[in-house]
């Protein structure tokens, strides 16, 4: 099993993000679980290249939401640009 | 080159219109391809952002950015703007005096350049301005090549890079050129993802140490003279991130621009209800041309004589749409795509627009717009013609003038006048609109000849080239 996100739908298609690569890979909407939404993580196996089995990962789907909250929350402060160096 | 370049705008339309052809055709065979590269150069700049935030909320920071080594940051965090509840406000608040980049070359031109960048299913477009600032709105998915294209015109750092919605197909590749070069700013519309690649935009950013900036409709973006208006997001935001992206609209000379990002039309129809002067020269048309979007009611508000969309070659999504096509054909609107064109670039100077296109396609040959004429209420406003045109294919020639206006079209080639048909007098639609199509034979002599457009007894002529 593989992680992956859901980056968005298109017309019968969803649009996944594979792995740490993030490999995108086009798969029918049927394929996914019926309640799932554009940014939910799931769990996807793939076989032949082709994603074969699709299960909804919530736990890891809070987390990331989690983390790009305070990761926002730093850009939104300037806090990432406290560490520049004077010039 | 360049100062043949430089002197378009200030030249009648006829010698426009010739030095053009003579220039692309020039370029395009002395580099195979597009032939601009290296044509702006990249002086030292002041970009500002004047926001219609509430003043009492702007927090100076006193970041000394590596890129601004001289000018005091004051900017608001993003979290804190304060949208204005109706659009387009005038803009009274605040002043961002942004990052001044370090020095390079001096300004060499008075031109306006879109690059809409062929990044295969995703949007990337580049702007540089006459004072040399570059100006990214999306940069396609990862590893499609954006960073490569701008490496290649030889730009060296993004003055302004703006994500208009965090799918990957917009922001995937601006993470490389946020790692490849110095950013100054980063404008978002604020909603977050929970995407691999949205993390990775964010993280790209922190590492950039780029300002991070969030606009809401009522936000003007100004860079040195330009004024980017921000029509959306509003403050009620869609549950579909597609129609919570940036849509922009600027005036760059006489030439309205109106970029809608992957908006669909829900948006459309919030401006049509909002009342917002819709009208622009150019659209960059919504979501790849889907059928999401470019509803006929929205299309007959702007109106575009240009529109320009951005897809893949084959793609899954029917991207554009036929019916997206059909209705730009219906409104008399020129169409370009990144799918048939390639990387399409358009030159804008204070009276009029050029685009040139990295292949020719049936669907929208290279086309000529010659200079405005003064803003007069009667006469040709513009005229835009297949160009060039091969023997045996179909020529089309647009005109805007007065509704109702009577126009008569003359097409001179070596024989002399054409009699082909489709060339019959016309009167122009309730849009000031009129247009013919002709089918230059197979037996015309190619060359370098005219067509004269009469209005209401304004005459104009216009060169073009049957190859």
């Amino acid at each position: 099993m593989t992680k992956a996100v859901i980056d968005r739908f298109e017309g019968t298609f969803a649009i996944l993000l594979i792995g740490d690569d993030e490999q995108r890979m086009e798969v029918s909407r049927q394929r996914l679980p019926e309640e799932a939404k554009e940014g939910d993580w799931l769990q996807v196996e793939i076989e032949n290249g082709e994603v074969s089995s699709t299960v909804l990962d919530q736990e890891e789907t809070n987390q990331v939401k989690t983390r790009i909250a305070d990761k926002l929350a730093r850009l939104r402060s300037g806090a990432h640009l406290k560490s520049k160096p004077d010039k | 080159m360049n100062k043949r370049q430089r002197k378009y705008f200030g030249l009648t339309c006829a010698q426009t219109a010739a030095l053009f052809v003579l220039s692309c055709l020039a370029c395009l065979v002395v580099t195979g391809g597009i032939g601009f590269v290296g044509y702006l150069s990249l002086p030292p700049v002041t970009a500002s952002i004047i926001s219609t935030s509430l003043p009492t909320e702007i927090l100076p920071q006193s970041p000394a950015s590596t890129l601004v080594p001289t000018t005091t940051l004051l900017t608001s965090p993003t979290s804190t703007l304060a949208p204005t509840a109706t659009l387009l406000p005038s803009p009274t608040a605040f002043l961002l005096t942004t990052p001044s980049l370090s020095p390079s070359q001096p300004q060499s031109n008075n031109s306006l350049r879109f690059y809409f960048i062929d990044v295969g299913q995703g949007d990337s477009t580049l702007i540089q301005t006459p004072n040399g600032e570059n100006i990214l709105i999306d940069g396609g998915e990862k590893n499609t090549g954006a960073i490569q294209y701008l490496q290649s015109l030889g730009v060296q750092r993004i003055d302004l890079m703006i994500a208009t919605h965090p799918h990957s197909d917009h922001i995937g590749g601006l993470v490389q050129v946020l790692n490849a070069m110095p950013v100054a700013r980063v404008v978002t519309n604020g909603e977050a993802h929970t995407s691999s690649a949205y993390e990775s935009f964010l993280d790209a950013i922190a590492n950039a140490q780029a300002d991070y900036v969030e606009v809401k409709r009522g936000d003007v973006i100004q860079m040195n003279g330009l004024n980017i208006s921000v029509l959306n997001p509003s403050n009620n935001t869609y549950p579909d991130l597609n129609e919570n992206s940036v849509v922009l609209q600027f005036t760059y000379g006489k030439t309205i621009f109106l970029l809608m990002g992957d908006a669909g039309a829900d948006v459309e129809s919030a401006f049509l209800v909002s009342g917002v002067p819709l009208k622009a020269d150019i659209l960059k048309v919504g979501h790849h041309g889907s059928t999401s979007g470019s509803t006929p009611a929205f299309l007959n508000a702007v109106h575009p004589a240009i529109a320009l969309y951005s897809a893949g070659i084959g793609n899954s999504y029917n991207h554009p749409s036929p019916q997206t096509i059909t209705a730009f054909s219906n409104i008399g609107s020129v169409i370009y795509g990144t799918d048939k064109n390639g990387t399409i670039i358009l030159t804008v100077g204070m009276d009029g627009y050029q685009i040139a296109a990295q292949k020719d396609a049936a669907l929208a040959p290279p086309v000529l717009i010659p200079t405005s004429a003064p803003a007069s209420s009667s006469g040709l406003e513009s005229i835009s013609v297949t160009n060039p045109v091969s023997q045996g294919a179909n020529a089309t020639l647009i005109a805007r003038t007065t509704p109702g206006a009577s126009c008569s079209i003359t097409v001179y080639y070596k024989s002399g006048a054409s009699k082909a048909s489709g060339l019959e007098p016309h009167t122009a639609d309730s849009n000031g609109s009129v247009s013919w199509t002709w089918k230059v034979s197979n037996n015309t002599t190619p060359g370098n000849w005219r067509i004269v457009v009469n209005c209401n007894n304004v005459i104009k002529e216009i060169p073009f080239t049957v190859q």
